[in-house]
């Protein structure tokens, strides 16, 4: 189970990130710093 | 209100000023845990309800709307499924009056706004967010997409839907990956704690959890 959801994870990740690089322009700043800080933290981790 | 006067940190404050005018009870707030304001899930309202035929307020007050359908989603999940306890019952009683006490409210204000078609979509996503939770809870997926699939129409039907609705495209591109991620996070670290196969209880929405940390990550309700 938890084998799936580190799978399922890595997927949504990757996802993340991509609409995150295409879509960052339109977002308020409060909501791109937090979603930036989100992708950032998990990077390193 | 003028709009060009108006900070997103002045929007905040006054989407949870009137969230916590409009759910305040006195009855409810002695029993049952009170539910705060997903900031994420604010910033993502925000940033969609912005329709330039909207004046600022009524933008504030869909977005308020919008919290407490959240709210109502999130009370009904800190409903306990096994109590023997006659005060634990009691409790289970009040908590799922709560969610419905939020349901009504959101209704209202958007019946007050006369907004119909915002009820809809609002109504719309409540069925399909409960119609994947119940496929959880009962473990009824096979395989990664379909568990992929499910966690991210519980997690973010509602604000994709009114992202659709606004016609924001980046609402509805970039808030299903983001909210699905960070549940599944929670999930992930918490299945790690415990040093078991977790079963269905992380994973089920009915497990109660609220956002906390600089990173809004979930932990399980004490």
């Amino acid at each position: 189970m938890i084998q799936q959801l580190r799978i399922v994870a890595e997927r949504v990740y990757v996802k993340l990130e991509a609409a995150y690089n295409t879509h960052e322009r339109q977002l308020t700043e409060h909501l791109s710093n937090r979603i930036g800080e989100l992708l950032a933290h998990n990077r390193e981790g | 209100m003028q709009q060009a006067e108006w900070k997103e940190e002045e929007r905040f404050q006054w989407i949870q000023d009137r969230f916590n005018r409009l759910s305040a009870h006195r009855y409810l707030n002695q029993h049952v845990s009170k539910v705060s304001i997903d900031r994420d899930k604010m910033m993502l309202f925000t940033n969609c309800i912005d329709a330039p035929e909207l004046a600022e307020e009524g933008k504030l007050k869909r977005t308020t709307a919008a919290m407490l359908v959240d709210a109502a989603l999130t009370t009904h999940q800190y409903v306990p499924l096994h109590n023997e306890a006659r005060d634990r019952e009691i409790e289970k009683q009040l908590t799922v009056l709560a969610g419905d006490w939020f349901s009504s409210l959101y209704y209202s204000e958007l019946a007050k706004l006369e907004d119909v078609k915002l009820v809809r979509v609002f109504s719309g996503s409540i069925q399909k967010t409960n119609d994947a939770k119940i496929r959880l809870h009962e473990h009824d997926w096979s395989g990664v997409d379909e568990l992929e699939s499910l966690v991210t129409i519980m997690e973010s039907t509602l604000i994709k839907n009114v992202g659709v609705f606004y016609n924001h495209e980046a609402v509805q591109h970039l808030a299903p990956p983001f909210l699905t991620y960070r549940r599944l996070l929670d999930m992930i670290e918490h299945a790690e704690e415990k040093e078991n196969p977790f079963g269905s209880a992380r994973l089920s929405p009915l497990f109660a959890m609220e956002p906390v940390g600089k990173l809004g990550m979930y932990r399980q309700k004490g």
